[in-house]
């Protein structure tokens, strides 16, 4: 609307009555007096000029009537030096009125120039601040929904991460409060079998045995029970060390193996072959590895024994654990680190506990190194081996989060 | 079996001979485990406090100088009045008598962030989880830890 206004008000000039230019040419083509200017828009009885011409008009048929009337020659004279001095005068009055016409037109022309100027700055103005002002306003909500979006997400966050200590917590307390009373138990029973309350007879001992071998067994579950929890919540990760002595790791591990492969009456045995480097690992969770998989082993052979061997092949640390025991179909080698509750059927039919889910973790864990570990087998009946592939070199400081998208509930 | 030596009051002073290790412990059947394993081991004396509150006041009376120094603490971690092992090992830290007694956790909370605290912060000997630490593996052990045949 506004701009409207201000381009029409650019064309309409000479509204204080004077003509411009172009009008007394206008005139000169015989305008009548009632029409309207093309350029200025005001009526042509209304220019300064025209009103100039007829007054003198006038004059001059006064003066001609006045010596008509005379007749004295001195008179005559004196008329036409009037008459002469009269169109002189309108002459440059003209000229002067022309001159005065021309400035004033220029003069309203550039004030109103100036004012259509003004008028269109001041509208463009508006219009920009008032476009500003709505950019503002959008970009002020935007910023609230962002700012609103982003506390949510904070907040979501936040209730996740309590959520998530919430359930370590809860798993590391029940974990506890199931421990406590296998720990009395099978600290009795071990007294019981050290001797310290004297000869047991041995139907009582072959009872006590019994219950320390289900005792044992009901501690692996509830251990296992926390580490599977524990990764499935996604806590754990792996916290990279670049200097750890594996052969110590090593015979840590067996050491606390043996007893288990004695009371079997099977040999476990390390086999070096070739210097060892230190090896960027996570020192805890390759001891979880290396128990699960040697104790793995150790359960499911009952004659001969469990051989171990360590070695670097182009730049990786290769660990082999090779028993002599039931051995590993094809079908269970493919599946045996995928499942968490997957176990072979050969080991069903032992009615072995638990150990499902050793071999899960395990592989979790080396694929959080960038390993690799996977089982062979020469048949059934002939023992199986296990290998475990590692990077001699990697970066370290770095934590990597263990990927957990086998859902344990599926099987 | 075996005459059970353990200590209960405060007041009673071991002697000087024996080993004396002070064991914070909150479950009865395991209090009464290890009071019969100590019991099988001549040359240790044992006393058993069941919760925080009474070991937290058993470290100012040691700083005081008006309870025995023990050679060996072994530490249970969640105790029922809330004033856990933790808490209880800082304290120790912190104060002159007993910063430098060799701590031992023995507890069935597996926390790895708690093991880590406790052995590399609070300066604990070893984190031990009781299911593995049964007495035929702790009682040669502790002979060793207190120089004992």
């Amino acid at each position: 609307m506004e701009k409207a206004e201000a381009s029409q008000k650019i064309i309409k000039i000479g509204e204080l009555g004077y003509v411009n230019k172009n009008c007394w040419l206008a005139r000169n083509l015989g305008y009548p007096p009632s029409k309207r200017c093309q350029y200025c828009n005001s009526k042509f009885k209304d220019c300064l000029f025209e009103r100039y011409l007829v007054i003198t008009l006038i004059l001059v048929s006064l003066l001609l009537t006045t010596s008509y009337l005379i007749e004295q020659s001195i008179s005559k004279l004196l008329i036409v030096s009037i008459f002469i001095l009269v169109i002189a005068y309108g002459y440059f009055f003209n000229k002067s009125t022309e001159k005065l016409i021309i400035s004033n037109f220029e003069e309203g022309k550039a004030k109103n120039a100036l004012k259509d100027l003004s008028d269109n700055l001041k509208y463009k103005v508006e219009e920009q601040t008032s476009e500003l002002r709505n950019q503002k306003e959008k970009v002020e909500k935007a910023l609230a929904v962002e700012k609103q979006a982003h506390e949510l997400e904070k907040h979501a966050n936040e209730e996740l991460k309590h959520l998530d200590e919430n359930k370590t917590d809860f798993m590391l307390i029940t974990q506890h409060h199931l421990r406590t009373p296998l720990s009395v138990n099978n600290g009795f029973i071990d007294l019981m079998l050290s001797g310290i309350f004297g000869k047991i007879p041995t139907k009582i001992k072959d009872v006590i045995l019994r219950l320390s071998e289900s005792t044992q067994k009901e501690i692996d579950v509830v251990n296992e029970l926390l580490d599977v929890s524990s990764y499935q919540i996604g806590k754990d990760m792996i916290h990279l060390d670049h200097s750890i002595d594996f052969e110590a790791l090593m015979n840590e591990t067996l050491k606390d193996l043996t007893a288990e492969a004695e009371s079997k009456g099977i040999y476990l045995k390390y086999e070096k072959r070739g210097e060892i480097p230190k090896v960027p690992a996570d020192r805890m969770k390759l001891k979880l590895v290396l128990t699960n998989v040697i104790d793995n082993c150790i359960k499911y052979t009952a004659k001969g024994g469990v051989t171990v061997a360590m070695e670097v092949k182009n730049d990786k640390l290769l660990i082999s654990v090779a028993d002599t025991g039931i051995g590993l179909s094809d079908e269970v080698i493919q599946n045996l680190f995928k499942q968490s509750f997957h176990r072979g059927e050969q080991a069903k039919k032992l009615f072995a506990v638990g150990k499902g889910l050793g071999l899960y973790l395990s592989g979790k864990i080396i694929e959080g190194h960038h390993g690799r570990i996977w089982a062979e087998s020469l048949g059934d009946g002939k023992g199986s081996g296990f290998y475990i592939e590692l990077p001699v070199k990697q970066e370290i400081n770095q934590s990597i989060k263990i990927e957990n998208n086998t859902n344990i509930n599926n099987k | 079996m075996p005459k059970i030596k353990t200590k209960e009051k405060a007041e009673v002073k071991p002697s000087t001979k024996k080993k004396y290790i002070l064991w914070i412990e909150d479950d009865f059947g395991l209090v009464a485990l290890y009071k019969t394993m100590i019991g099988t081991m001549p040359g240790i004396e044992l006393e058993v406090i069941t919760l925080g509150t009474i070991a937290l006041q058993r470290i100012k009376e040691i700083e005081a100088g008006i309870a025995e120094k023990p050679d060996l603490v072994m530490l249970d971690l969640l105790l029922p009045d809330g004033i856990n092992g933790d808490k209880i090992l800082e304290t120790m830290r912190q104060t002159t008598s007993t910063k430098d007694i060799p701590v031992y956790i023995l507890t069935n909370y597996g926390g790895e962030e708690m093991e880590n605290e406790l052995t590399k912060n609070l300066n604990a000997e070893k984190y031990m989880i009781k299911t593995e630490w049964s007495p035929s593996k702790l009682m040669p052990f502790l002979r060793e830890k207190l120089g004992l045949r």
